[in-house]
């Protein structure tokens, strides 16, 4: 990453509405991907830039393009980071940030359903992330996640139904 | 569980927000942002140079299409070769001689495999300023014909190219 350079520029209000709207719902499925925070928040600011840099537009990139991008890049970094820890004999005992705003009133039911997404099969609560959280179509989670759009809606309604069941005897 | 009943359980999870990120973070990626050169807009490719839209195009869909060609190709060539080598062996073997086993490969067990070798994104931009994103894919096909009765195994490898436009479109 740059730092500390003569060319910083004011961002646009188009980027900042875009950051603004858009930044949870990336970092939620970065923190999803990621063991850490840390390399959650780099996955987005990488993929950020590079999806802009790809897209090769002046405003920010296609939503779907970075949340591929994310997924890609969290699989290299899971890739690096098992071969590191082999080298280094020791396992990863990171505490994953809250993925959800807790400081709304049902606060419990909150962190009822983040436990339950975090035991959701992965395939699941992409799909989950992408559609209910990032705002993609099944079109564009099927781009990002290489699958087809039908395989991609299959799996939203099935995520569903067993996130409803992981939850359903407390929230009932 | 019914269908009105995961209804209701999708706008409860659509009410939940994701938690916002720390300060430090929207900062720092913004910071990020505006330290960072814009792209041009007419970007030159990192890629291999590539064809002008209409012939990519066209190129794109004969190669997603006749993928199947190369591979094929080869099957049949080399099924041709086999029966010719038996035609010819029996044609020209002396009387009595059928017995003996012709020199030509008899396959009894034929593959086709396909490797992806590599697989990256090249953007371009139409005459009307449009962003085009092209999926381009490398693979190998592989044609592996075996003669078990001689043990005899023969390969060959074809590269081949895929490159296919994508756009993002609503669902």
């Amino acid at each position: 990453m740059n730092s500390g350079s003569e060319n910083e520029r004011p961002l646009s209000n188009e980027w900042d509405a875009w950051l603004s709207r858009h930044s949870p719902g990336m970092l939620l499925f970065a923190r999803q991907q990621a063991r850490c925070e840390a390399d959650a928040q780099d996955l987005v600011q990488d993929s950020v830039i590079e999806s802009w840099q790809r897209d090769g537009g002046d405003g920010p990139p296609a939503l779907g393009l970075v949340y591929a991008t994310i997924r890609r890049r969290a699989v290299d970094l899971a890739r690096s980071h098992d071969r590191r820890v082999a080298r280094e004999h020791k396992t990863s005992s990171e505490i994953p940030a809250c993925w959800f705003d807790t400081s709304v009133e049902d606060r419990e039911r909150t962190l009822l359903i983040e436990y339950a997404m975090r035991t959701l099969p992965p395939n699941y609560r992409e799909v989950l992330t992408l559609k209910i959280w990032g705002g993609l179509t099944f079109a564009e989670i099927a781009e990002a996640l290489q699958v087809p759009a039908n395989t991609a809606a299959s799996r939203y309604r099935y995520g569903l139904a067993e996130l409803r069941k992981l939850t359903k005897e407390v929230l009932a | 569980m019914n269908d009105h009943d995961l209804d209701l359980f999708e706008k409860e999870l659509q009410a939940l927000k994701p938690s916002r990120p720390p300060e430090e973070f929207a900062g720092r990626l913004s910071k990020a942002i505006a330290e960072f050169p814009a792209p041009d807009p007419n970007p030159v490719l990192n890629h291999p140079p590539t064809p002008r839209f209409a012939f990519q195009s066209i190129l794109a869909h004969l190669q997603f299409h006749l993928r199947w060609l190369a591979p094929a190709t080869v099957v049949v060539l080399a099924s041709i070769v086999v029966l010719r080598s038996d035609l010819l062996g029996l044609r020209h073997a002396p009387p009595g001689a059928a017995a003996v086993p012709s020199p030509a490969m008899k396959a009894d067990d034929v593959k086709i495999d396909s490797t992806l070798v590599s697989s990256y994104d090249a953007v371009a931009n139409l005459p009307d300023g449009e962003p085009v994103r092209f999926r381009c894919e490398e693979w190998v096909d592989e044609v592996r014909l075996k003669d078990s009765s001689r043990g005899l195994v023969y390969s060959q490898k074809v590269p081949r190219v895929t490159v296919v436009p994508v756009r993002f479109e609503t669902y």
